[in-house]
């Protein structure tokens, strides 16, 4: 193991963040990791399905899935040469497998170590370190003491996601079948009845497989992440690392440096980052270490050049850009330059003209002005009702309708008394004339006797509103109560009690067919009963 | 270019940031809490509301709607991106460019959970993030955000009485860093292992003086002391 030859950035970080540079370790070594798993595992998976053919897939796949500590092995293996810069062909993977199977504690992890949570963190020991008995064990319980928790969480969310992406697979598979087809499988599945197809197994088979081949080597490449973090923390990797570059410095610069120059550091040792060292310090530096703990942007310019992006910069249309915006000023009079008295003017000449012609106009535009307002005085019947003024005019020109709703409401078309004829009608039995003649009463008495301006397009409802500002409230209420009867009746075909019929007859005389005045007068003592018939 | 996970942001002042975003493993464990949360949250909505009948079973089923698309809009909005899952893992939401996350891309990385969620348990959610170099899921891709990892606090550490000795030669920062981590290190290291990489700094040590070698035990407190000098103590 050479600490030169590391591939990865070693820093101190927190165990999640460790789990996540596993993950792109793989993202970065796919290639090299992914192509000799595959041959693995599909390899052995094809095996194991000729071995356990029809109806026994789930045995293969329970091997397969025992097997694991296998490929835990080889991802391994490639993984660890990959961070100490050693490319592997596949061929060399392969080659190497029997070792891995010997020499790595295999068969124990295939039998009792095959539920330890903590796995994957332990391979490197026994592989890597090929530490065994109460050393493995004493080295073990010390790189766990920190680190197991995390790593025997990381094992529980790594067999989560596996089944997540076998799941989905099949989900996905289902997906693009037609719904017939898929509720048939589900059937299939999950009861006995239907016999379902072999290949489902197999496809179910080959997911897994395939789960297996994809999520493994993140779970080792964490696993071991984890390992390496835990050994970054005991043992300082990153500043030995730092360390040893601090001295590969020292021990070029005493080789190579005049001993005049040193007086120059000494001199540096006033300030602690002298430019001069700092200089040495970058010509030496040929590796780009600078870049993992310098905080600053990898794309620093030198200062000329620098100058030269800021002048670019200045000189974009971000910066300079002109708009030309237009808007009416107020001239300044005051300002206005005198012109030279002997000098001929043409304006100065006809000043005096133009004067004389402005009064006039300014005369003739009052007049009009007086003219205008005088017309639109005398002609004000032909406008003013265009801005809606309730006039008397108008009022004058009001027809009272000859018909409302079908009925009559002519005066001379009611016989003289009405409550009599209406009583009379009503004991015949005859509701509806009856309540019909009473309701044609108070219309045209509203309309002859209250003067409440009816329209032959009004509804019921439209006369209760419009009479309700022109007549008592006694009178109103009890408009109101008849209206109701009536509509109830002609709509409804519902005709009121007799009790009911009996007190409009009696409110009518009371308090609806009587002189203004009086009702007046009433109005101020407003009748309890007529308001609830209905 | 070593490996690692973290990407750069650089301002416009010249300073890079370095952002750590975090991978599945630790987003899926801050996600189990929050949906135990939300469970928890539903199961007194719906006990709750249970005793207004079919009107109360309407309620908390618009309840646990709102609950489950706008629980995380409203902690990444107002609570620094970090839902409580979230901040139990040191973990937050931002922009890419690390600003604060913006209210519409809050709202579309958590509308695209939906796709996210397909076909089977955020399957491609989970496809996504191993693909992705910042372990974005589709939702993020969209919202133009990541989930990164709080900044590591390094423990704090009592003050050293060791004398301070000024560096023999100027330091670079790197190398002034490094001495500073080791002292920051110094008490989760055994005292051999201490030894042994300080003796690795001997070169600078040896530096103008006459001395071939460094007496055991004797690096590592001279390092100390330097990296007590460079830490700010000049007696």
């Amino acid at each position: 193991m050479n600490l030169n030859e590391i591939t990865a950035n070693i820093r101190l970080r927190n165990p999640w963040e460790a789990i996540d540079l596993g993950f792109s370790m793989v993202q970065k070594w796919w290639l090299s990791i992914y192509l000799p798993l595959a041959l693995l595992t599909f390899g052995i998976a094809s095996v194991l399905y000729l071995i356990f053919p029809k109806g026994n897939v789930w045995i293969a796949s329970l091997i397969f899935w025992w097997l694991k500590p296998l490929y835990d092995r080889v991802i391994l293996h490639i993984l660890s040469h990959k961070l100490f810069n050693d490319e592997l062909s596949t061929w060399q993977v392969l080659k190497a497998l029997p070792s891995l199977i010997w020499n790595t504690g295999l068969f124990q992890s295939l039998t009792f170590r095959r539920f330890s949570l903590s796995r994957g963190f332990n391979l490197p020991i026994w592989q890597l370190e090929q530490l065994r008995g109460s050393r493995r064990s004493e080295r073990q319980s010390v790189l766990h003491q920190i680190a197991h928790t995390y790593a025997a969480w990381l094992t529980i969310v790594m067999v989560n996601i596996e089944i997540v992406i076998v799941i989905s697979l099949f989900g996905l598979f289902m997906l693009f079948l037609p719904e017939k087809t898929a509720n048939d499988f589900f059937v299939g599945m999950f009861s006995n009845k239907v016999e379902y197809e072999r290949w489902i197994d197999l496809l179910n088979y080959l997911f897994y497989v395939f789960a297996v081949t994809l999520i493994h080597p993140f779970y080792i490449g964490a696993s071991f992440a984890l390992y390496i973090n835990r050994r970054t923390q005991l043992e300082a990797w990153d500043i030995e690392l730092d360390f040893k570059k601090l001295a590969l410095r020292f021990e070029t610069l005493a080789r190579n440096l005049i001993p005049a120059l040193l007086c120059v550091f000494t001199l540096s040792l006033l300030s602690t980052s002298s430019p001069v060292a700092a200089d040495e310090a970058t010509n030496l530096d040929t590796t780009s270490e600078t870049q993992v703990t310098e905080f600053l942007s990898d794309e620093r310019l030198p200062a000329e050049s620098s100058k030269q992006v800021i002048k670019e910069t200045m000189l974009t249309k971000e910066l300079n850009d002109k708009q030309t915006v237009t808007y009416w000023v107020r001239k300044d009079t005051a300002k206005k330059p005198k012109n030279d008295p002997d000098k001929f003017s043409f304006a100065d000449f006809f000043e005096p003209f133009a004067k004389i012609m402005g009064f006039i106009i300014e005369f003739a535009l009052w007049i009009l002005v007086a003219i205008v307002l005088f017309l639109l005085f005398y002609f004000r019947d032909s406008w003013l009702h265009l801005f809606n003024i309730e006039r008397k005019a108008k009022k004058e020109s009001y027809q009272a309708p000859e018909v409302m709703f079908g009925m009559d409401v002519r005066p001379d078309s009611l016989p003289d008394d009405i409550i009599s004829e209406s009583r009379k009608l009503w004991d015949n039995k005859q509701h509806r004339e009856s309540l019909s003649l009473l309701y044609r009463g108070a219309l045209i008495r509203l309309i002859n006797i209250e003067h409440v301006q009816l329209k032959d397009s009004f509804t019921e409802g439209d006369v209760l509103k419009h009479s309700q500002k022109k007549i008592s409230e006694a009178k109103h209420l009890f408009l109101d109560n008849l209206t109701n009867n009536w509509k109830m009746i002609a709509y409804a075909h519902r005709h009121p009690t007799n009790e009911a019929m009996e007190q409009l007859f009696n409110t009518w005389v009371s308090d609806f067919a009587i002189e203004n005045v009086l009702s007046d007068l009433e109005s101020n003592t407003p009748k309890k009963d007529g308001s609830k018939d209905e | 270019m070593t490996l690692d996970t973290l990407y750069q942001v650089n301002t416009p002042e010249g300073i890079s940031l370095r952002l750590s975003p975090a991978g599945p493993v630790v987003r899926m464990l801050a996600w189990t809490i929050d949906i135990l949360i939300r469970l928890g949250i539903n199961a007194v909505f719906f006990t709750a509301l249970a005793f207004f009948g079919k009107t109360g079973l309407g309620i908390a089923l618009i309840l646990s709607f709102l609950l489950e698309w706008f629980y995380p809009v409203y902690f990444e909005l107002y609570k620094k991106g970090q839902t409580p899952g979230k901040k139990m893992f040191n973990l937050y939401v931002s922009m890419e460019d690390a600003s604060p996350i913006s209210p519409g891309a809050s709202i579309i990385r958590n509308l695209l959970r939906f796709v996210d969620f397909l076909p089977f348990l955020y399957g491609f959610g989970f496809i996504s993030m191993l693909l992705t170099k910042r372990f974005q899921r589709l939702g993020d891709l969209v919202a133009g955000t990541v989930v990164l990892h709080k900044s590591l606090n390094y423990p704090t550490i009592e003050e050293d009485k060791t004398k301070a000795i000024s560096p023999p030669v100027a330091l670079n920062l790197n190398e002034q860093q490094a001495l500073i981590r080791f002292q920051q290190r110094i008490p989760y290291l055994t005292a051999e292992r201490a030894e042994e990489l300080a003796q690795i700094a001997t070169p600078l040590l040896l530096k103008n003086s006459n001395e071939n070698s460094i007496e055991n035990k004797q690096a590592s407190s001279r390092l100390l002391g330097i990296a007590n000098w460079i830490m700010g103590a000049k007696h």
